[in-house]
């Protein structure tokens, strides 16, 4: 052992039920803590660790005393020997956030640190812990500890005993510890596994959605491919049906030009023979005259009685010839009526032809022939089908752009799985590397102790147990304990051990782990209540236990059990609270 | 006496952005800002406006899918009917020009879309409106500008940045400058800006305002948004933000270095909840190993209490680490050794994580 560290005196003020300044001043070897339940006892041990360990707010809030709380200090003397002894107080006052480390020099104490920074490598340094939680776990032996020793179902108690203290945590275990670990990657390797079927489903239906934006965008081109062509070839047929109208007109006056042409020639015509006829009609008129004459003098002749035979005659024929005249006036008069019928006729046409030229006049730019209309049935038919066509796609797009989730929304999924997976990669990067170190640690840690452990504990079991058992094993890999037992001189199970050496046991090694894990260092061993439910012979064999591990270390052991016979001689230092 | 003209200001709805920060909420913030333009449209007729000023950054991208531009159409549409012109000054992220939306579609007759690059008015009943497209980065679109002298309320509408905007801390900001001069010597009655995503005053002699978008589009753009009802009456103008966010963006960094439980870090989302809430909570500091951070857990929880929640961790490691003799000290010592070796800020976070990690499971707190 190279340093021995002894606790010398505590005082507290103002801390839990301590409310006015007390100081308990400790043997170096069995100072035995007495009182019933609540008086304070593990408030005691509290003001020890809230002395070397600066508690949190929260730590220190169930200590502030509510009868005194202007104040609330703790402080702790306590010798550590190497070579030489030096004894040191740290104080700590939680009202103002005030600590202090004093070495005593010549009968004087005197600050060396009053920082966190200065006062806690040094505390490091005289406890070999920086941690409550550590010192607690490896320095304190607990009545639930016991508890467990008693329980039959548990196995390997002395197993997880070490484990625990090797942990650094109570309960605690590296083994276990790395087992959750791994499981956790497990865990995450599984579900970036299952992202993995997931993002290849997406970049399936992400290339299929691509692809169909694709064919929408081809179709679209094609659309409005399709929809350009059919409005030009609209406008080419509209321009063309507008041209063949034009044509058709410009057709149908020229033929109408024609027909009026034919009309008047006929009509001039018809006029030409009815002149004519009129010429031809014109002696008629004469013979009427003579007609009349003859008449007149045939009378005159007959009247002279004689010249009646010349008379009557010359009557007659002029009666003959104003017949004759008589039949032929009436086709002149018709004939006439005709003529002027004609000759309207033939104005009438006249003027409509004027029309008709002033109109193809308009038409003197329209300069078509029939072959310029030749495309006009195909285009017509063109048109048609451009426009099924357009419906056709447009239909088509609709249901493919209805039918599939848009790529930016699956690439919006995948970029979630990814950033998801890239999170869980990072998580199981995190958790190898605490593996990693966490399984150097732990083997570190048994192949330093495990040897230590076991030749250290040796003669400190072999003295408890009066020679009884001086040999053991610890695997350094499982941390399987074996102990010999002499009658059949064999390494066994301690499963197999009585509840008394298997106290023994368990305290030898606490005893020398305390020590080890403290960096070679004689700490104080804090029994809390240990012996709580121990039957009379538990304790009284526990008590020498007790007796035998003093002789190198201090102890400071709580109970409430009321004094008992066999506590007599027992504690140089019974302390009432 | 002529009669009031009232404007509403909007720009930067960056419809159809995907918000990657937000998960699996990306697709319905790209919904809510579609109601937010919808109750724009509303707004503009309620209050009757005589238009709708949009000063660019409408769409996201300059070829946004069909469906965003249909849901605009129909909206500009429900304007038609009610006789209110659009106007569009376009941004840097829907810049007019070949293939882009602008010319892609046809737009409703009432809205009118700035082609040129350069400012030019388009008059309508008593207001004359200076406009133009979003061409380059690099232009100054009111450098030697000034309005010609008439009795129209005289409105720019332009997608730009002031500069009085430190725009080294972001590159986009710096696009299309626009100085303090060039404002105060347009002649213009008001100028509404586009760009920037939060609601500003560009204090200057000419009312000039930055309605900024009018939905939280990342977490710079905290807290409630806006757009602008500009009234103009009897050479007076007024200028009302009405608040239209259905979502609010907030970041909250809380140092967790005393934090003994993270029942603190639970206070704080119990505190801030909100089904609209888009909250993003950065924990700082160097909180003790003894404090167990399990932020999916924490995300699990509180969940459906916000519209979306996002823990960060970035929490450092305290400087005093117990090293004692146990596997905890010796785990401790290890990796904390490879974290001083480390030099990458990442790789150390991963190896501080591996550190809390470690310790976490062998406390049983894991």
């Amino acid at each position: 052992m190279i340093v021995m560290v002894e606790l010398l005196k505590l005082e507290m003020e103002g801390f839990g039920k301590f409310a006015s300044y007390t100081t308990i001043k400790f043997d170096k070897q069995i100072n035995f803590i007495t009182g019933l339940n609540e008086t304070g006892k593990s408030t005691m041990l509290e003001a020890i660790m809230a002395s070397i360990f600066k508690y949190t707010k929260n730590q220190i809030q169930p200590f502030i005393c509510w009868k005194n709380d202007k104040i609330c200090r703790v402080a702790l003397t306590y010798k550590v020997s190497r070579s030489k002894s030096h004894v040191f107080r740290i104080t700590c006052d939680y009202k103002s956030s005030k600590r202090k480390l004093e070495s005593l020099e010549k009968g004087k104490f005197k600050e060396i640190a009053t920082v966190d920074k200065n006062i806690d490598p040094l505390l490091k340094e005289h406890f070999g812990f920086d941690d409550k939680k550590v010192f607690e776990n490896t320095a304190f032996i607990r009545q639930s500890q016991m508890a467990i020793l008693e329980d039959n179902s548990v196995r390997n108690k002395i197993k997880d005993m070490i484990e625990e203290v090797f942990a650094g945590r109570s309960e605690a275990s590296a083994t276990k510890a790395l087992a959750k670990i791994r499981k956790a990657v497990k865990d995450c390797t599984k579900e970036i596994d299952d992202f993995g079927t997931e993002r290849d489903e997406l970049k399936e239906r992400l290339e299929s959605a691509e692809e169909t934006k694709e064919t929408v965008v081809k179709d679209s081109g094609e659309f409005e491919t399709t929809n350009k062509r059919l409005s030009d070839k609209a406008k080419e047929l509209e321009k063309l049906k507008k041209n063949k109208k034009l044509f058709d007109e410009k057709e149908k006056l020229l033929s109408d030009m024609d027909h009026i042409d034919k009309q008047i020639e006929k009509a001039e015509e018809l006029i030409q023979t009815l002149s004519e006829e009129k010429v031809e009609s014109q002696p008629m008129a004469s013979n009427k005259t003579i007609g009349y004459g003859l008449i007149i003098i045939g009378v005159l002749i007959s009247l002279t009685g004689i010249g009646a035979l010349i008379g009557i005659p010359m009557i007659i024929y002029g009666i003959v010839l104003l017949r004759k005249k008589e039949k032929k006036t009436k086709p002149i008069q018709r004939s006439d009526e005709k003529l002027r019928k004609y000759q309207k006729e033939k104005k009438d046409l006249i003027n409509k032809k004027a029309v008709l030229e002033s109109r193809l006049d308009e038409y003197k730019l329209v300069k078509f022939t029939i072959n310029d209309f030749d495309e006009l049935d195909e285009l017509e038919k063109e048109v048609d089908s451009l426009k099924s066509k357009k419906v056709e796609l447009h239909a088509t797009i609709k249901t493919t752009t209805s039918l599939v989730e848009s790529p930016e929304e699956i690439k919006e999924k995948l970029d979630a799985i990814e950033e998801r997976t890239h999170d869980l990669k990072r998580r199981i990067e995190e958790y190898r590397i605490a593996v990693k170190y966490l399984e150097i640690a732990e083997s570190k840690v048994h192949q330093k102790f495990t040897p230590s452990i076991v030749s250290n504990s040796k003669p400190i079991l072999k003295e408890i147990t009066n020679g009884r058992y001086a040999d053991l094993k610890i695997s350094e890999d499982t941390l399987d304990v074996k102990i010999k037992a002499p009658e059949i001189k064999e390494f066994v199970d301690i499963f197999y051990l009585s509840q008394g050496a298997r106290d023994q046991l368990y305290f030898a090694l606490r005893s020398v782990m305390s020590d080890l894990l403290s960096g070679n260092r004689g700490i104080p061993l804090i029994l809390d209540d240990p012996f709580h439910n121990f039957d009379d012979t538990r304790l009284i064999k526990t008590i020498d236990i007790i007796k035998q591990l003093a002789k190198n270390k201090q102890i400071i052991l709580i109970s409430h059990r009321p004094y008992h016979k066999e506590f007599k001689n027992f504690a140089e230092n019974v302390i009432e609270v | 006496m002529k009669k009031p003209i009232k404007l509403i200001h909007t720009s930067d709805l960056h419809l159809g952005m995907t918000f990657k920060g937000l998960g699996d909420k990306s697709k319905l913030h790209r919904i809510d800002c579609q109601d937010v333009f919808s109750n724009i449209i509303d707004l503009c007729i309620k209050e009757k406006v005589s238009a709708l000023l949009i000063a660019g950054d409408l769409f996201d991208s300059m070829d946004p899918q069909k469906s965003f531009v249909k849901f605009v159409i129909n909206e500009f549409e429900r304007l038609k009917k009610e006789g209110i012109q659009v106007f569009v000054s376009t941004g840097n992220h829907d810049p007019y020009k070949k293939d882009s939306v602008w010319i892609e579609y046809k737009f409703p007759s009432n809205v009118f879309v700035f082609d040129c690059a350069n400012l030019e008015p388009k008059k309508i009943d008593g207001l004359t409106v200076y406009g133009l497209a979003y061409t380059s980065d690099t232009k100054e679109p009111l450098k030697s500008f000034e309005a010609d002298e008439e009795d129209n309320f005289k409105v720019g509408l332009i997608h730009g940045s002031t500069t009085n905007i430190n725009w080294d801390e972001e590159p986009e900001a710096g696009y299309r400058r626009i100085l303090k001069e060039h404002i105060e010597n347009s002649n213009l009655d008001y100028i509404a800006l586009g760009h920037f995503h939060d609601l500003l005053d560009i204090k200057t002699k000419v009312k000039c305002f930055y309605s900024g978008t009018p939905e939280g589009l990342t977490f710079k753009n905290k807290g409630d948004k806006f757009c602008l009802l500009v009234s103009y009456f009897n050479k007076k103008i007024d200028i009302k933000p009405i608040k239209t966010n259905l979502r609010e963006f907030e970041t909250i960094e809380v140092d967790c270095t005393n934090f003994e439980t993270d029942n603190e870090i639970r206070k704080i989302l119990e505190k801030n909840k909100g089904e609209n809430k888009i909250l993003r909570l950065i924990m700082k500091g160097s909180p003790s190993l003894e404090l167990n951070l399990d932020i999916d857990l924490l995300m699990k929880e509180f969940d459906q209490k916000y519209f979306f929640l996002k823990v960060v961790d970035s929490i450092h490691l305290p400087e005093n680490l117990a090293q004692d003799e146990t596997i905890r000290g010796h785990f401790i010592r290890l990796v904390r050794q490879e974290i001083i070796k480390e030099k990458d800020a990442d790789r150390k976070k991963i190896l501080e994580n591996a550190l809390r990690t470690g310790v976490g499971y062998l406390d049983k707190k894991m």
